[in-house]
């Protein structure tokens, strides 16, 4: 037992939680000065992310973790790159959130420390082995997140945004904790390995286990939004403020998608078939990823509300990441999960750069219908060339990331011998053409009303960008480039996935 | 990370630089990167040419690209052997005199940054193609040449005819890049490595059956054809010389058509391989060898300055792939890093005297330059008597290794082609011969003041003169070393013998320099009857069949354009994009903003899909008992 080993380990979460309280403190007694809130913010999140990528990097074999901490929380090639695209994503929000609030909202400081409670509870849900301390951090992960929502409070839209989403976010927390109970009444543990070990000795798999985990899913698909359990995202993206939505469209995402993997192909299953139950999961998940698909494209073709938009396109792109989900059900599920966490990863990048170019735009203005786009190439070139090479990548453009990811997913989805779904993803594909390009059409092909003078030279936004935004819109740019291009990455991704069934 | 990688990273850095810094560079300065950037890489190939001769191969591996299941070797790996290296350092060696000329000579033009941008692109794709030690990487750098080529061609994108060479080119190009990628999917798929020192390893070679040699040879040989201009794809060549003339220079001395040599070479143990790859040697030299000959008969008829070179460029790629057929891979590489030299020297040459006349380029217009301007004259004479294979300039050196190496064997169809070999010098030595005297010696046909060119455009022919003169020291070293990396075989040391042989092939230059100079010297335009001419150029018809061909395709594609696509292109969409808002406005009318309804809809979907599952459960539970 070594607690330094204990401290190395868990580094990342433990400066989060530490930036978090500290950020609470100076806000209370040191300085109630925003930016200087948001530097500290800023540099324990960015601390945090160097972190996790050395953890990543130089993973430390035979490290012996006081068991009282094993039995809760794991450590494994999956989390660690898991955390740090999470608090990548996270600490680009943060950036992209700068100088957001300053001049509307008297509680800016409240702002950071809840972004950083928040992303906490997503580390801690990543790693967690037992399911109360999953719901204890998921609700750690979901609190701030309602509050963020309704964060402008004397803005009605953002006020009913926080609302909705906590009252429709409870009713599935209560699913949830229903279905932990109905699992822990079945198999008698909540910890994962014994719930694994349990399961394995039972002579016929009980059905309250099953109604369990179809609960949890049902909490878990809420958070992501995925069909039917999307009907909170448009309207919360929509009112809730844009560099909320920003984080809340990214970082939150990749924590669930990484929990569901480990909740139902690595923890209750050492051989990655999703419980041997004679229930075919591949139609749940392809309901659910079809629902999502369809639904998300549909309803984003009519909208004029870029926010709107950009909410159902996130509920499209969820569909796909559950078609993977579908095909990671059979005997050889590496390719799927590779496809799966590489797709979540480029997903999150790609949606996280397209939400903050109307998170900095919305400092200059207050209107989000697609005429406010209008000549943004002629007005900021790299705000317009990140919004075009972003939603490009969504759309599976090549040979940007999305493309790749796409390639990857039906590649994987076509040799699980579902050759249905790629028709399905690829028809699904087409349509989101439509809307994607309809918002750079604003963007590159309208030209401005007023021949680009009036974004950015409002007195309120400055006369440019920070420098740090400046640098943080190039990476989700060339990410979208380079995550696609560069071979090394998705090989990574290979290696990573490739743990996952290896035991828990 | 080895420093063959600065030979490929500097060229590519240069283009970014160049194509998005150039206003602020400014003119000089733009020129001036983009040759230190080609200068660079020069450098590092020289040192990579070192390191390779005191060390031996290596394989300097950057990255996994691709992971391929049943096929190893798809990595962003660079090969360095002697013959990359040479290939290397010859490539942006003459790369960058070319460059340094261009300084001067595009000094007039608006668009440096384009063209700095292109021309560094252009080295860089080509270095990738021959330091990739797997044919995938290799066929980026191949596709990426055929692009650079096809930017560089069509420079002055205002020209309608630059604009329609570059499409050929760039076409012509295609059809290589589809027969390599087929060559790629049955190496890929039969063998399990498209790694060089794998698949041409004897274990692979024996495990591949005749039909696979086969159909990878053809593949390969048609790809290499179209990137090296041989009959029959060799249509594009000659258009060409619509680009700038440092373009044509780099394209046929260095960058471009050297590839198909290249890749014959390095393929060779495949084309040693069995009766099957013995077959297509025998293809290889004989196309060759009337690739050679028809190209000198049709520059003999040519009275463009830049078209003669042209058509020489095809008919000395002709020698080598004839070189390449009878199993000289060493005489093959040595005659083409030596016509790099003298044509790159030829056609700088051309473009001074072009740049001077402003823009003449029929050489029945020339004469009486050589007088005012001693020093190109000279240079233009080096290089014409290289191309002519006279001694002791590398040109003959070279040339006579290939008819050597084909006469060598001495069976009927070997000397039968190396009397097409001594046929296409007498021809050659004619046709330089008669360029030259036209241009330099005749009495003036013209009455412009000349555009003198300034010492930017003069100091790099010196350079090239002196490789022209000197090369020829290192032949025979290069051509010991590439044959054994080719064959894997130990060189024999051969008796060099000043024999009849050798004695022929200077005979033959020298009466077609002879019957140049007494024809020509007093500025008479053609020996050939105007009757005749359509009778030399006979691989032009070539063209109108291929344009013939072209032309239905597009009266074709016409068609599908005015009658069919309007109803695919406008009516299908809008119908979809009507049905599809009708399906999204009923979505969005659920979608109405009441808490209520939203927190039913969850309540409702999860239990309707735990009643669901758990109706599947029981059920199949059911059947089980």
């Amino acid at each position: 037992m070594n607690w330094s080993h204990l401290l190395v380990q868990f580094t990342p979460e433990l400066a989060v939680l530490v930036t978090a309280v500290w950020v609470i403190l100076s806000d209370l007694f040191l300085s109630r000065h925003p930016s200087g809130l948001w530097r500290q913010c800023f540099l324990g999140l960015a601390a945090a992310t160097i972190g996790a990528a050395f953890l990543y990097q130089v993973p430390t074999p035979g490290v012996e973790l006081p068991a009282i901490i094993t039995r809760v929380l794991l450590v494994s090639p999956l989390t660690s790159s898991l955390k740090f695209v999470v608090l990548l994503l996270s600490t680009l929000a943060v950036v992209f959130s700068y100088r957001s609030f300053e001049e509307t909202e008297r509680h800016a400081g409240e702002y950071y420390s809840l972004i950083l409670f928040s992303v906490l509870g997503g580390l801690l849900c990543i790693s967690s082995q037992d399911l109360v301390l999953f719901f204890i951090s998921f609700e750690l992960l979901s609190l701030p997140l309602y509050m963020l929502c309704g964060f402008r409070r004397y803005n009605s839209a953002s006020a009913e945004a926080g609302l909705k989403y906590f009252v429709n976010g409870a009713l599935s927390s209560a699913l949830m904790l229903y279905g932990i109970s109905w699992i822990y009444g079945s198999l008698g543990s909540t910890h994962l390995p014994t719930l694994a070990a349990n399961y394995a000795v039972v002579p016929s798999p009980p059905s309250g286990f099953l109604v369990g985990c179809l609960l949890v899913l049902s909490g878990l698909g809420f958070k992501v939004a995925v069909a039917p359990f999307h009907t909170w995202a448009p309207d919360v993206y929509s009112g809730a403020p844009p560099a909320v939505s920003t984080f809340l469209a990214s970082a939150p995402k990749v924590t669930i998608v990484g929990f569901i993997l480990r909740l139902f192909w690595q923890s209750l299953d050492g051989t990655g078939q999703f419980f041997n139950l004679p229930v075919d999961w591949v139609f749940l998940f392809t309901v659910l990823a079809a629902g999502s698909m369809f639904v998300g494209n549909l309803s984003a073709l009519p909208q004029q509300d870029v926010r709107k938009i950009f909410a159902y396109s996130g509920i499209a792109q969820i569909g796909y990441i559950f078609l993977g989900l579908a095909a990671c059900n059979n005997p050889h599920p590496q390719q799927s999960f590779s496809a799966v966490l590489f797709y979540t990863t480029v997903y999150g990048i790609s949606n996280l750069g397209a939400w903050a170019v109307l998170a900095v735009l919305a400092r200059g203005q207050e209107r989000f219908d697609l005429d406010s786009l209008r000549g943004l190439h002629q007005r900021n070139p790299a705000l317009a060339a990140c919004l075009a090479l972003c939603l490009m990548s969504l759309a599976g453009v090549p040979p940007l990331s999305g493309f790749m990811g796409k390639f990857y997913l039906f590649r994987a989805i076509y040799e699980s011998g579902l050759p249905f779904l790629v028709v399905l993803g690829i028809l699904n594909s087409v349509i989101s053409l439509f809307y994607y390009f309809k918002v750079l059409k604003a963007a590159y092909f309208v030209e401005a009303e007023d021949g680009g003078t009036s974004f950015l030279q409002a007195p309120s936004a400055g006369p440019a960008l920070p420098m740090v935004q400046q640098l943080a819109f190039q990476l989700c740019l060339w990410s979208n480039v380079v995550l696609g291009l560069w071979p090394a990455v998705i090989g990574e991704v290979e290696r990573v996935a490739s743990t996952i069934t290896q035991g828990s | 990370m080895d420093f063959i990688w600065l030979v490929l990273a500097l060229p590519l850095l240069g283009s970014l630089l160049c194509s998005t810094h150039y206003r602020a560079l400014g003119k000089a300065a733009t020129g001036m990167l983009a040759s230190l950037a080609i200068l660079g890489a020069f450098g590092a190939a020289a040192a990579t040419w070192f390191r390779v001769h005191a060390a031996g191969s290596y394989t300097s591996q950057l990255a996994t690209w691709l992971h391929i299941p049943g096929v190893s070797g798809v990595d962003v790996a660079a090969l360095a052997d002697p013959l990359s290296a040479t290939m290397l350092c010859t490539v942006t060696g003459v790369a960058f005199l070319i460059h340094c000329f261009s300084m001067g000579y595009m000094s007039d033009e608006e668009d440096y940054g384009r063209f700095f941008a292109s021309l560094n692109l252009f080295v860089a794709t080509m270095v990738l193609l021959v330091m990739a030690n797997n044919l995938a990487l290799l066929l980026v750098g191949w596709g990426g040449v055929g692009y650079a080529s096809y930017s560089l061609i069509g420079f002055y994108r205002q020209k309608p005819s630059a604009v329609s060479a570059a499409r050929k080119a760039f076409l012509i190009n295609v059809v290589g890049d589809v027969a390599m990628m087929f060559a790629i999917f049955i190496i890929g798929s039969r063998v399990g490595s498209l790694e060089f020192t794998s698949f041409l390893g004897p274990a692979s070679l024996d495990r591949m059956s005749g039909e696979t040699i086969l159909a990878a040879g053809v593949c390969l040989m048609i790809a290499a054809y179209a990137k090296s201009a041989q009959l029959p794809l060799h249509t594009w060549l000659p258009d060409a010389m619509e680009g700038p003339t440092p373009v044509s220079a780099l394209i046929h001395a260095a960058t471009m058509v050297t590839a198909g040599v290249y890749l014959m070479v390095r393929c060779a143990p495949l084309f040693g391989h069995g009766p099957e790859g013995a077959d297509l040697m025998v293809i290889m030299a004989r196309l060759g060898a009337i690739t050679a000959l028809v190209a000198a008969l049709c520059a003999v008829a040519q009275n463009d300055l830049k078209r003669i070179l042209a058509y020489s460029t095809m008919s000395q790629l002709g020698y080598m792939f004839m070189a390449a057929g009878v199993g000289a891979y060493g005489a093959a590489i040595f005659h083409l890093v030596s016509h790099a030299f003298f044509k790159a020297l030829l056609f700088l040459t051309a473009g001074v005297v072009i740049h001077a006349l402003h823009g003449e380029q029929d050489i029945r217009k020339m004469g009486g330059l050589g007088k005012k301007m001693p020093g190109v004259q000279l240079a233009f004479l080096i290089g014409a008597l290289a191309l002519a294979g006279i001694p002791p300039l590398v040109g003959f050196w070279s040339k006579e290794a290939i008819l050597l190496g084909t006469f060598q064997d001495g069976n009927m169809e070997r000397q039968l082609l190396w009397g097409v070999g001594i046929l296409t010098a007498l021809l050659t030595a004619y046709y330089t011969g008669r360029a030259y005297v036209l241009t330099f010696w005749a009495p003036a046909r013209h009455e412009s003041e000349l555009h003198l060119p300034g010492s930017s455009m003069t100091w790099p022919l010196a350079v090239l003169s002196m490789a022209s003169v000197a090369a020829g020291l290192a032949g025979h070293e290069l051509v010991s070393e590439v044959q054994s990396l080719a064959t894997h075989l130990p060189v024999a040391e051969t008796h060099e013998t000043f024999g009849a042989l050798q004695i022929t092939a200077i005979l033959a230059g020298l009466i077609g320099l002879g019957v140049a100079y007494s024809s020509h010297k007093t500025g008479r335009a053609s020996l050939v009857p105007d009757s005749a001419v359509p009778v030399l150029l006979g691989c032009e018809s070539i063209d109108s069949l291929s344009k013939g061909a072209a032309g239905s395709f597009r009266s074709f594609a016409d068609m599908v354009a005015v009658k069919v696509d309007p109803v695919i292109s406008q009516q299908a969409p809008d119908l979809i994009q009507r049905s599809l808002y009708g399906t999204s406005s009923l979505l969005c009318q659920l979608q109405g903003g009441s808490l209520r309804l939203y927190a039913v809809a969850v309540l409702a979907s999860s239990t309707l899909l735990a009643l669901f599952v758990y109706g599947l459960f029981s059920l199949s539970i059911g059947a089980g008992q």
